[in-house]
């Protein structure tokens, strides 16, 4: 709690340990499991092949890529970054137990936290892989989140992993997945084995996902070797990095609110995760026009305008202190925004432990939306029913 | 003139007659001149290649409806453009092609037949804006497969004609973004010459198109088609193109290397505006240790930009608020996929959410200041 209002931060990450899937993964996939490489392990490397960060290891043989694993601390390229290194020193020097997690956000006042993985991004999101290896590092994935939730039930909620290669497999996981107590799905925005998210082949898992009552949870990561919106040829990281998070989950907005998806799936919750809230007005606003348009709107069947199936699933985040807010609530409402504080990633480093300040203090929108963006949207939206006297009395108790 | 207000449209297109290139190519270029398609205003066959891909639906608007009879039975004449103009009480009008969006965009045109499209271009745009000169103001067309043609081109077009700017498209043409250096003498120029670059983004070009066609995916060298209808592209093509062509030249090194260099974006609305400089400078300000300007990207947007608006758009008033200076307002005049002729004026002037003195400044100050309009 925070000068007054409880909080659930939407999009947390963890970092997972670089020994998760050799701990967790069945034997028989062992060697073959995600593991990072190269400096710091920044590098997703799955059966052989690099996932993100380009290709400088594909090709290598099995032996060379042995050596080059890291088999300890954490899989990240965050490290390499000395900011990052310093800022997050407590919790670095613990490897990100969930002991020091809930330091961390006690010290920033967080009351619960929705948790998004690192390497979860990357480590089963390519076309060309084993759906058996891909499953069952789902399965790990979820055992190692699910253990690791368990240090604070109340407090730690996990996003799943699942397999989207294979749906009837990726539904099974994520029934096992919400029977382990988390909270959502990881879907990258960025089309798989070249399919867009309102392929009719993904019916069948939203459907099921509808009557599961967890929503599926868009999230870009910038070093993807997915196809990406983006400048093509372009170097400079940040560059691509600005435009891959948020274009992406524009294009998943005009799949799942312009395509029927969510029609046709009325139960089905979206979450267009980190991309901050700016663009969600005048994106809504085009596809309302385009769709109203005789012409260029013929080719989409829906009963109601676009916006109208956003703002009766979707959500998306913001966070502290975007200059967006006042056009949001007015042009969008409310009911449709989380906060996040992308807690421990490079956006965060300059703000955290304070990064909830801005959010807590803004006087560019009502307190009443502040209130639902920190509690009861979360709260709602990923069907947690906390209570927020359970957060005082444990305060208390602190 | 409309209810009190000077006013500037700086987004209308003139719709090419369909023997502009057959007629007006040289002879040693008369055999591979762009011919049109049966029945298209719009796609164009060039030397062998098809310079459309997949947008032909979005151009129905060209087909007979009763909105833009009047132009259409005179051929979409430089009369017709002013009468039309007139009807609205616009009164100058910045003018963008339409087969000119597709008829060059293509890596493998040869530079040579490129740069005499373009010449005959302009050269017909430039007796088209003859008709009354202080009210239309022409986008010339440059060949940018070879940036020393373009050169030449922008010479000429400098020292002959009296063109508002020069057209670019954002899409990657012959894998170049808009900051690659090959373009740094282009940009040079054009600073010097003080004729401000004006990109336009349409869906369906022969060209990458970002989010639509995308070929950044290391398994889809091809690149990789996620959006076919007309809906989806152009909610995408327009918007987030643009978007790309902010950060090449903002957050890049065209517009901090050329501080004279005035940019217009076009074609994609404003709504993007805020919510994308602050993007672009926040990340810039995290991640922005591989970047090469000196200053954050939307201190160069505000500096050097123009972002030309619809009717439509809710964001007016907090743009107004923020950005006034960067603002313009474009009709879209006459492809009908943003354009309610003759109703887009009005639904701009009667807005209850600007001033007067806003109004003024967005439908007039700001554009003639970019534009060198008197």
């Amino acid at each position: 709690m925070k000068n007054g209002f409880y909080v659930i931060d939407a999009d947390r990450h963890l970092m997972e340990p670089a020994d998760l899937w050799y701990r967790y993964i069945d034997d028989e996939f062992k060697d073959r499991a995600p593991y990072g490489v190269g400096e710091f392990g920044a590098t997703t490397v799955v059966d052989g092949v690099q996932n993100n960060g380009g290709t400088t290891f594909n090709g290598m043989d099995r032996e060379t890529l042995k050596s080059l694993r890291n088999t300890q601390g954490l899989i990240t390229g965050f490290s390499k970054d000395i900011h990052w290194r310093y800022k997050y020193y407590d919790a670095i020097v613990e490897s990100f137990s969930p002991k020091s997690y809930i330091v961390d956000m006690d010290k920033e006042n967080i009351d619960a936290g929705v948790l998004f993985g690192s390497a979860l991004l990357y480590f089963n999101w390519r076309d060309n892989i084993d759906i058996d290896l891909v499953d069952a590092s789902c399965r790990a994935y979820n055992d190692w989140l699910h253990e690791y939730c368990s240090y604070a039930p109340n407090r730690l909620f996990g996003i799943a992993a699942v397999p989207m290669h294979d749906p009837e497999r990726a539904i099974k996981e994520a029934q096992r997945a919400v029977d382990l107590g988390h909270v959502g799905f990881y879907l990258r925005p960025n089309p798989l084995l070249g399919k867009s998210w309102h392929h009719s082949d993904y019916d069948k898992f939203y459907s099921a996902v509808e009557e599961l009552g967890r929503p599926i949870c868009f999230h870009e990561g910038g070093s993807t070797n997915m196809p990406q919106a983006r400048l093509p040829y372009n170097k400079t990281f940040y560059a691509r990095h600005a435009m891959s998070h948020p274009f992406e989950q524009m294009l998943a907005v005009i799949s799942m609110a312009g395509h029927g998806v969510m029609e046709q799936h009325p139960d089905l919750k979206v979450f267009f995760a980190e991309a901050t809230c700016g663009w969600v007005p005048f994106l809504l606003e085009r596809l309302d026009w385009l769709f109203e348009h005789d012409q260029l709107g013929s080719d989409v069947q829906l009963k109601e305008r676009p916006s109208f199936y956003f703002r009766r699933q979707g959500m998306v985040s913001c966070e502290s202190g975007e200059e967006t807010l006042p056009s949001y609530e007015k042009l969008v409402g409310p009911d449709h925004l989380l906060w996040a504080s992308d807690y421990p990633h490079p956006d965060q480093i300059m703000k955290f432990p304070y990064s909830l300040d801005p959010m807590v203090s803004d006087k560019s929108i009502p307190a009443s939306m502040i209130e639902k963006v920190l509690w009861d949207n979360p709260n709602r939206f990923f069907g947690l029913n906390l209570k927020k006297e359970d957060y005082a009395q444990a305060k208390e108790a602190a | 003139m409309r209810d009190g207000f000077k006013v500037i449209d700086t987004e209308r297109h003139v719709v090419e007659p369909v023997d502009l290139w057959s007629k007006r190519l040289s002879k040693e270029f008369a055999s591979r001149a762009p011919h049109f398609l049966e029945g298209s205003r719009v796609a164009t066959e060039v030397d062998g290649k098809i310079m459309i891909n997949g947008g032909e639906e979005i151009w129905r608007c060209l087909e007979p409806t009763s909105d833009f009879d009047r132009a259409r039975n005179s051929n979409f004449s430089a009369d017709s453009q002013l009468v039309d103009m007139d009807q609205e009480g616009i009164d100058v009008g910045l003018l963008f092609p339409t087969a000119g969006l597709y008829v060059i965009w293509h890596d493998d045109l040869d530079p040579e037949l490129s740069g005499a499209i373009c010449k005959a271009y302009n050269d017909w745009l430039a007796e088209y804006c003859d008709v009354d000169s202080d009210r239309l103001r022409g986008v010339a067309m440059l060949p940018l497969q070879d940036v020393n043609l373009a050169l030449e081109e922008v010479e000429r077009i400098n020292s002959e004609y009296n063109f508002a700017g020069v057209f670019i498209r954002p899409n990657p043409l012959k894998k170049r973004q808009l900051y690659d250096a090959d373009y740094s003498p282009l940009w040079d120029k054009l600073s010097s010459c003080q004729l401000p670059v004006c990109i336009h983004s349409s869906p369906g070009s022969e060209l990458p198109e970002l989010g639509v066609r995308d070929i950044t995916g290391l398994e889809w060298p091809d690149g990789i088609q996620r959006f076919v209808g007309p809906f989806a592209r152009s909610a995408i093509s327009f918007p987030l193109e643009i978007m790309g062509s902010v950060i090449s030249m903002a957050g890049e090194e065209p517009l901090e290397r050329n501080p004279e260099l005035k940019v217009f974006f076009s074609s994609g609305g404003n709504g993007w505006l805020q919510f994308w400089i602050e993007r672009m400078d926040d990340e810039w300000f995290h991640r922005g240790n591989d970047a090469v300007t000196r200053l954050r990207p939307g201190h160069h947007v505000e500096r050097q930009s123009l972002i030309s608006g619809y009717s439509f758009e809710n964001v007016w008033p907090f743009l107004a608020h923020e950005y006034l200076d960067c603002l313009s307002w474009g009709s879209g005049y006459p492809h009908p996929m943003l354009n309610d002729f003759p109703n887009e004026l009005d639904k701009m002037v009667s807005r209850d959410d600007l001033t007067s003195d806003q109004k003024r400044q967005i439908l007039w100050d700001n554009p003639a200041r970019v534009f060198g309009i008197e």
